[in-house]
């Protein structure tokens, strides 16, 4: 035997050493006694780490709480947090590690569309609860046991659309909206909840993702003499029309989406973007004392404020520990108790019978540079 | 159920393999620095599973898929014959680019960014591959199949002349050969077999959308071949295993949730690295590209 088939006999024999040594230590740890294990997915590196990072981060606070308070049941609440790249195949490695080998009764996340799909059809086969926290539409019929905490974009536009028509009487309305499968959806909710209101569309002009220069759309739409016109849009191009806007003297009110709220917008913008309105799922400056104590502990904890993602996944993780305690680990109670039950911590959530959440949205505008709830 | 979890990387390693073994014929074997291969597995991973969404069986989207890239293999040999080391893997390069680049705005026919979900598991002639188990035995045979053709090919005279073309490709052409010819026919038969690995991997996760293809993933098939050595099957299936595997142990390491993601992503490639400052032709590397 040469040198070099020694050394890979050793490789192999090394790896399959350290995966049988890691499955075992877990499977037989009497610690299992006094925890109770659930798992995380996100993407902790790459390019969507800070998304990552922030949602982890309300995990973590929300896990050192429960913890402090008893834990669930006199158990304490471990979490695996496992990196899925945003990788759909990382992710179906970590689903199968999750569910066989950690046995978690529940999962938290993932936050990528292209992984939460990959990985659905695995968990609703071993009856493992996933509370995702993605956008896409299609994640609303992928099973019974897959929910999520993040609402849609239609959702959104469902409080949007009947606030502007009953409180603001504004019944001729355009829409601006960007060239992708996010701009599209947003914009026929939109459209179909505007209609239902009563209101009229008066014109849609589509633009293309990195355009820059927006004023022909402008124009064209501000010819039909609509009272607002809505942006179906990403911070950075968004701030750009307003800004063009304000330019071409165009003094119409703005409506905006949830995406919006991004420091972005008031960096390109400037003063163009005061007076916007859009619908939120959560107000910073809410005095409930929860929400005071969640966005004082995140921001001495970790030096800096959380964000709209972070809020709903603490809550998503207090939800979870809530049915952990009723269930401990029967995944089809825990199913049941998440359709039937409303869970108020910070937010306030409902799931619908897809798993949809439904929580109370507030319309927000934009006042001397600061995001703050809209007062009529 | 720990198996369930084994199988599912076995699974890997079976679609891997494929991947990687094709990816050895066109640049051990044959010396084309290909790297567009990652631009076939796209090109499979996605006509399999547009044809599976539209109805057609497995068996003909499995074919379609390999006999799609492998013409797609041919169209871009037409360009890049001519080049060689890295001249031929910046044109090859470019070819993922634009590949990614239609996957990501021909939105009508590939749904762009959100992808292409529930692709049905595969059946054949009314046996059905749902489970993990059934689905490892497939992708094994497939996975047993193409590794004894390409092993067929490489040891034939036709693998000396592809051999020969790489060592020096002048001499070659004295000797009365078709370079050119012969360089095209390496391409498409790797790009055939990287199409069937792509049109696996559809029918196993079931959703693809164009970020699986980027050129960022062929860099742990680039790094396989290489590990195992140029021109070398058997440590190319070594290499497989291990590099699929690697990441598993890591896992386990307690390391702190807060560095969780870039603690292992640290360790997995400091241990690549000192495998080749060790081994710097690989496992069993008999050539080194210029």
């Amino acid at each position: 035997m040469n040198k070099s088939t020694k050394i890979i006999i050793g490789i192999i024999v090394a790896v399959i050493v350290g995966i049988w040594y890691g499955l075992s230590k877990k499977t037989t740890t009497p610690t299992t006694k006094e925890t109770i294990k659930i798992g995380a997915m996100l993407p902790l590196s790459g390019k969507n780490a800070l998304n990552g990072q922030y949602i982890q981060q309300a995990i973590i606070l929300a896990q050192e709480e429960i913890n402090q308070n008893g834990g669930i049941n006199g158990k304490k609440l471990e979490i695996i947090f496992e990196d899925d790249q945003c990788d759909p195949k990382v992710g179906a490695t970590i689903a199968q590690k999750l569910i066989n080998v950690d046995k978690v009764p529940l999962v938290l996340g993932p936050w990528c569309s292209s992984v939460a799909l990959a990985v659905a059809p695995t968990f609703e086969n071993s009856k493992t609860i996933m509370i995702a926290e993605v956008i896409t539409p299609k994640l609303t019929t992928a099973g019974d046991y897959i929910f999520r905490v993040q609402p849609t974009g239609a959702f959104y536009m469902k409080t949007l659309a009947e606030e502007v028509v009953k409180s603001l009487e504004i019944k001729k309305a355009g829409v601006m909206y960007i060239g992708n499968d996010y701009g599209v959806s947003v914009k026929d909710a939109f459209v179909r909840e505007f209609e239902n209101n009563g209101g009229t569309i008066v014109d849609v002009e589509q633009y293309m993702d990195k355009q820059t220069d927006f004023r022909t759309e402008l124009m064209k739409i501000l010819q039909k003499n609509p009272q607002a016109i809505l942006l179906a849009s990403y911070a950075q191009d968004a701030g750009l029309i307003l800004k063009q806007a304000k330019e071409l003297g165009i003094n119409v009110q703005f409506l905006g989406v949830p995406a919006l709220e991004n420091k972005d917008l008031i960096k390109i913008a400037g003063e163009a973007a005061e007076g916007l309105i859009y619908p939120y799922h959560f107000n910073f400056e809410n005095p409930n004392e929860n929400v005071q104590k969640f966005v004082s502990s995140y921001t001495s904890k970790f030096g800096h404020p959380p964000d709209g993602f972070a809020v709903l996944m603490y809550d998503g993780t207090y939800i979870a520990a809530k049915i952990l305690e009723k269930c401990n680990s029967d995944t089809e109670c825990m199913k049941n108790e998440l359709y039937n039950n409303t869970f108020k911590r910070v937010t306030e959530i409902r799931f619908d019978s897809n798993g949809d959440p439904l929580l109370p949205i507030n319309l927000k505008t934009i006042k001397n540079g600061q995001f703050v709830p809209y007062e009529k | 159920m720990i198996s369930a979890y084994l199988i599912h990387l076995l699974i890997l390693i079976g679609i891997y393999l494929i991947l990687s073994i094709s990816l050895q014929l066109s640049v051990g074997f044959t010396g084309l620095l290909n790297l567009g291969h990652i631009a076939f597995y796209a090109i499979g991973a996605y006509t399999s599973a547009l044809l599976a969404l539209n109805g057609f069986p497995f068996w003909f989207c499995f074919l379609s898929a390999g006999i799609l890239a492998m013409i797609f293999g041919f169209l871009l040999s037409l360009p890049t014959n001519k080049l060689k080391g890295d001249y031929l893997a910046l044109a090859t390069m470019g070819f993922s680019f634009v590949v990614y680049a239609v996957l990501l705005n021909w939105t009508s026919l590939t749904r762009g960014p959100l992808g292409l979900p529930g692709i049905p598991k595969p059946k054949i002639f009314g046996i059905s591959f749902s489970d993990n188990l059934s689905f490892l035995i497939l992708v094994a045979i497939i996975a047993l199949i193409s590794y004894l053709i390409i092993k067929r090919i490489t040891v034939s005279p036709f693998g000396k002349v592809l051999e020969a073309t790489r060592d020096n490709e002048l001499l070659t052409r004295v000797l009365g050969k078709n370079t050119f010819k012969i360089k095209t026919i390496s391409l498409m038969i790797s790009a055939f077999f990287a199409g069937i690995s792509g049109s696996l991997y559809a029918h196993y996760i079931t959703f693809i959308d164009p970020s699986s293809f980027t050129i960022l993933q062929l860099i742990p098939v680039l790094s396989i071949i290489i590990i195992g050595g140029l021109a070398s099957l058997k440590g190319t299936i070594i290499a497989t295993i291990i590099l699929v595997l690697l990441p598993e142990p890591l896992r386990f390491i307690g390391f702190p949730s807060s560095i969780v993601g870039p603690a292992r992503q640290i360790l997995y490639s400091l241990i690549l690295l000192f495998i080749l400052i060790y081994k710097p032709k690989g496992f069993f590397g008999k050539i080194e590209l210029e």
